[in-house]
């Protein structure tokens, strides 16, 4: 039955290049004197090295943990001793340095001990998937997304397992030779997952570019229930989204992955290791690489160690280093350029492209964008690329956004068809770095912002709580002082307690005063006897003031104190002058009106202090005036503190 | 050699934002003949002067915001704008008219918007109202369909160039200039005469929308057609503004045929084709998605029809263009198609509400 073929909108016919690689069979990369392994050559957290500088290793021991479980483990590619642990350029779009592990090759290649299952239909899948992960399978597509998470998907969601042998971009023919030199172990592979994800359907796409590899899969699979199915050959249908489509109508949610359609892709080298690591038990150490590109005289593809430099592949390959403009490593749509030779191919590297500078020039000046629409119309997410330009380029992240900027798969198919040279993807690029950053940015101002509220939720609550205290002992104690006021008086303790402060007070105050005396008499000598006697004046009131409060507590410290409310009124001075000191006697508990009065007034009486003091010191007015002044107000502001005991005002 | 370092993708199509102005240069020339050949040399001689001036203004305005001006001419953007303005004025226009259109079309209608792309207005049509409204006596002045041996090569360009010297010239325009099939509908409509009437004039003889204008029409149809072939411009807009055109002009004609043009005079006279396929498709002031190609392509011919029919002139692509510009952006607010992935197609601007 032939399987139908969904169209997909938009897409572009680059020249494909494809035979420039395909003239020979397979080839197997000599080994080189020195490998350097990446540790971070899939998604994630790179691995943790196990060796140590010096040590001896053999092909396919494990050199560096994962740390995760969602980690990969990176094994030896070849026996040898370990050089050198630490940074070294890798194959990365940033050119950021990575850790790597750095082995001089001791040329005897030899194995550690290892043994396959030919037969893996006797393993269950949790075994398979341990032998998976342990093999430090990744994607090898060019995501690199360890294998053994991806095939562990929650059970019966998965309908469809797409093997995807697109290989839509131009140059590389990896994949194209892969199935068609190894379509028996690829096959094998298959099942393997198979029997692990237990899909309805299995289907490998392919593009109809390929009719070799098409033919010798069907033969391979002419027993099987795998359906090859030949899809357009179309830019970029082998995109995993782009390629559920073509195969099943389905489109991935935004945001979402193929799982929550019920599909699983694998690329063919992904499988092509699988086989091997289940089969023969051989970890990942190698992969499949399309040498190729006009400054290359025998471009192919070979098999080759990860670990293995760029310049002795592109030696391998016979270079014409005079010819060489530009290194792009992966296809020519969507790899990236590298700057140095030095370079080790990685799990992911399918593809080293030689460019000569008529094969790939420099690109040309960028013109204005004149809306032509020709990148809408192939863009293959249905994105208005013009408009997004024009987002990123004035930074108006949020309409870039709200035109599905996200969605954009970066296949590079707008660039390479604007008339005016725009790089596209660039600004995609841009815009895309900068909305994370700025989302990091805000998701910490968020949190600050809820660490803010929640805290200040806190204190009020607490100060509510706190409060509620507060409110119900002043009940108690105003029923307290109820039953007080029925039966008179107040308990002894409570009286001299207050009466002690207001002591304490009055001659402290009487102190200040005395002491400011002094200062002036000593800095004006005698010659302001006005002045002077009227701080005398003052200090001796207060001095009164404070005998009279010594009085009253001695008075309330004998038998019964006969604290009387009228007398409370009465203790309040005059505050129409500030200089005045309230008496001294403690207000009674047992009249708020009258406490609140005096509260009042003696509020009253500080705040004209004070005011008097800022007039006084507005005008420049003598030291003599600002000092008594401030005795003042020093006095009202104490008084004032001291005037609130009342008994619910206790708290505070 | 020192290793290249560059992003994805490495190579590029062999598009051309030149290349694609020079197709719409080219594909202009059917229509061009058809002028030639029905009205003279005076469309031409438009076309040459609006050129020369189009790169003379594009130069200074390029080089008064400091830009490379040989790059930014390459782009021939100016040609584009030149020869369209050239193509829809009068063919004995006085010398001005072109210039002063053309340099109110680069410097206003596109250099003080920022440059090409940046536009709001389609400048060509821009300098067309502009000389339509400061001129219109010399804007409605049309020759008759006589062909093109009724004034000679050198009389055109004595006329072109001399008929502001003094009543002589004058009175030979008079003499020659007559109105065009759409402006002598507008006059004699007016005058209470019905359609079949106004068919017998000579304006219209042996012709199905005008003598000399169905084959202008039919020359830019197949220029068009070029264009669309060649994926140069978007097939929705030209489709859905003559398709929105001949159905109003329809439905009217089956209620009045004595007050209303059939279909056929209105897709074939005036500047309906260039209009469709060379003014409402300039990308840079079009709608931007599929969906907005065919209401904008819709509404121009609508807007085309009404101003025909009812408005104070002759002619409607112009003002029918303009008017569409103004909308672009609320049509591109509105029809953002749907991407891979997602349920529906989103719309608005994406301010975040907060």
């Amino acid at each position: 039955m032939k399987h139908r073929v969904w169209h997909l909108r938009g897409g572009i016919h680059p020249p494909e290049k494809k035979s420039l690689s395909l003239g020979v069979s397979l080839r197997k990369a000599p080994l080189p004197n020195q490998l350097v392994v990446p540790l971070g050559q899939h998604i994630g957290l790179p691995a943790s090295p196990c060796v140590k500088v010096g040590e001896h290793v053999l092909k396919g021991q494990v050199i560096a943990h994962s740390g995760k479980a969602s980690g990969a483990v990176v094994h030896a590619p070849s026996s040898g001793r370990i050089r050198e642990v630490g940074l070294h350029p890798v194959i990365h779009p940033s050119h950021i340095d990575q850790s790597c592990i750095q082995i001089d090759c001791d040329g005897k290649d030899e194995w550690i001990e290892h043994q396959g299952t030919e037969d893996a239909s006797n393993l269950n899948s949790s075994e398979i998937l341990k032998r998976i992960q342990s093999a430090g399978i990744i994607g090898m597509g060019g995501a690199g997304f360890p294998s053994h998470i991806k095939l562990l998907p929650p059970k019966n969601t998965v309908d469809t397992l797409i093997i995807n042998g697109a290989e839509c971009e131009p140059y590389i023919t990896a994949d194209d030779i892969l199935m068609q030199e190894c379509a028996a172990e690829i096959v094998k592979g298959i099942e393997i997952i198979g029997n692990i994800l237990q899909p309805k359907e299995i289907l490998i796409g392919i593009e109809d570019n390929k009719p070799l590899a098409i033919s010798a899969l069907e033969q391979a699979t002419s027993e099987s229930s795998i359906d090859i199915v030949k899809i357009p050959t179309k830019y970029p249908s082998g995109g995993e989204k782009q390629l559920i489509k073509i195969l099943t109508g389905k489109e991935v949610p935004t945001g979402g992955l193929p799982l929550h359609v019920g599909v699983i892709v694998q690329n063919i080298g992904t499988v092509y290791s699988i086989y091997k690591a289940i089969a023969q038990g051989e970890p990942c150490i190698s992969r499949i690489t399309t040498l190729t590109g006009d400054a290359l005289q025998s471009p192919g593809n070979i098999e080759t160690l990860i670990g293995t430099q760029v310049k002795h592949l592109l030696d391998e390959a016979d270079v014409q280093r005079n010819q060489l403009f530009r290194i792009v490593a992966g296809g020519p749509m969507m790899g990236f350029s590298i700057p140095s030779e030095d370079l080790p191919i990685s799990k992911t590297t399918n593809c080293l492209i030689g460019a000569t500078r008529a094969e790939m020039p420099p690109p040309p000046p960028e013109q204005t964008c004149i809306r032509c629409g020709q990148c809408a119309d192939i863009c293959p997410v249905t994105l208005l690329p013009q408009q997004l330009y024009f987002f990123s380029k004035s930074q108006e992240f949020d309409k870039a956004e709200q035109h599905n900027l996200s969605d954009c798969i970066e296949c590079g198919a707008c660039s390479f068809v604007c008339p005016s040279h725009i790089p596209l993807v660039q600004y995609y690029r841009y815009a895309k770095g900068t909305i994370k950053q700025l989302r990091i940015k805000e998701e910490k101002a968020e949190a600050s912002r809820l660490r803010f509220e929640n805290r200040q939720e806190r204190l009020e609550l607490e100060a509510a709580k706190k409060q509620e205290k507060r409110n119900a002992r002043a009940k108690a104690a105003a029923e307290k002082a109820k039953l007080k006021a029925v039966k008179p008086p107040p308990t002894k303790t409570d009286t001299i307690a207050l009466l002690k402060t207001a002591a304490a007070t009055a001659s402290k105050l009487a102190a200040e005063a005395n002491k400011a005396l002094l200062q002036t008499e000593k800095k004006e000598g005698h010659s302001n006897k006005n002045l002077l006697e009227e701080l005398r004046q003052q200090v001796e009131v207060l001095e009164k003031k404070a005998i009279d409060a010594k009085q009253a507590l001695n008075v309330a410290s004998a038998p019964l104190p006969p604290t009387n409310p009228t007398q409370n009124k009465q203790s309040v001075q005059n505050p129409d002058n500030p200089c005045e000191t309230p008496s001294a006697q403690p207000p009674s508990p047992s009249t708020g009106h009258s406490n609140k009065v005096a509260e009042a007034l003696t509020r009253n009486a500080l705040r004209k202090a004070q005011k008097a003091l800022e007039q006084a010191l507005a005008q420049n007015e003598s030291d003599e005036r600002i000092a008594i002044l401030k005795v003042a107000v020093i006095e009202a502001s104490t008084q004032c503190k001291e005037q609130p005991v009342t008994p619910s005002d206790k708290d505070k | 050699m020192a290793l290249t370092n560059a992003s994805s993708p490495h190579i590029a199509g062999n598009n051309d934002t030149g290349q694609m102005m020079y197709h719409v240069l080219l594909a202009t020339l059917p229509g061009l003949l058809a002028l030639t050949l029905y009205f003279g040399w005076g469309s031409l001689i438009n076309c040459l002067i609006c050129a020369s001036i189009a790169i003379l203004c594009e130069s200074l305005a390029l080089s008064l915001r400091k830009r490379p001006i040989r790059f930014y001419l390459s782009d021939n953007s100016a040609l584009v704008t030149a020869i369209l303005l050239g193509l829809a004025l009068p063919p004995i226009s006085p010398w001005w008219l072109p210039v002063v259109g053309t340099a109110f079309a680069i410097l206003v209608g596109k250099h003080l918007y920022g440059g090409l792309g940046n536009n709001i207005f389609n400048p060509a049509m821009l300098g067309y109202a502009f000389l339509l409204i400061s001129f219109p006596v010399q804007m409605t002045a049309w020759l008759p369909a006589d062909g093109m041996m009724q004034i000679g090569f050198i009389d055109t360009i004595t006329l072109i160039f001399n008929n502001h010297l003094g009543p002589a010239s004058v009175a030979i325009i008079d003499g020659l200039s007559g109105a065009t099939p759409l402006d002598t509908l507008k006059t004699e409509l007016g005058q209470s005469k019905t359609i079949p009437m106004i068919y017998s004039l000579p304006v219209f003889e042996g012709s199905f929308a005008g003598k000399g204008w169905e084959w202008v029409n039919i020359g830019f149809l197949i220029g068009g057609l070029y264009l669309v072939y060649k994926g140069i411009i978007h097939w929705q807009i030209p489709l859905a503004l003559l398709l929105t055109l001949a159905t109003w002009a329809f439905l009217f004609m089956g209620f009045d045929s004595d007050r209303y043009g059939s279909p056929v005079f209105h897709l074939f006279s005036g500047g309906t084709m260039l209009g469709a396929f060379f003014i409402a498709t300039d990308p840079v002031t079009a709608a931007t998605s599929a969906i907005g190609r065919w209401i904008y392509g819709a509404f121009i011919g609508l807007w085309i029809w009404i101003i025909r029919s009812y408005g104070g002139y002759p002619d409607a692509v112009a003002f029918a263009v303009l008017l569409m510009n103004l909308a672009v952006p609320t049509i591109d607010y509105y029809t953002q198609p749907r991407s891979y992935g997602h349920k529906e197609a989103k719309f608005g601007r994406g301010k975040r509400e907060r």
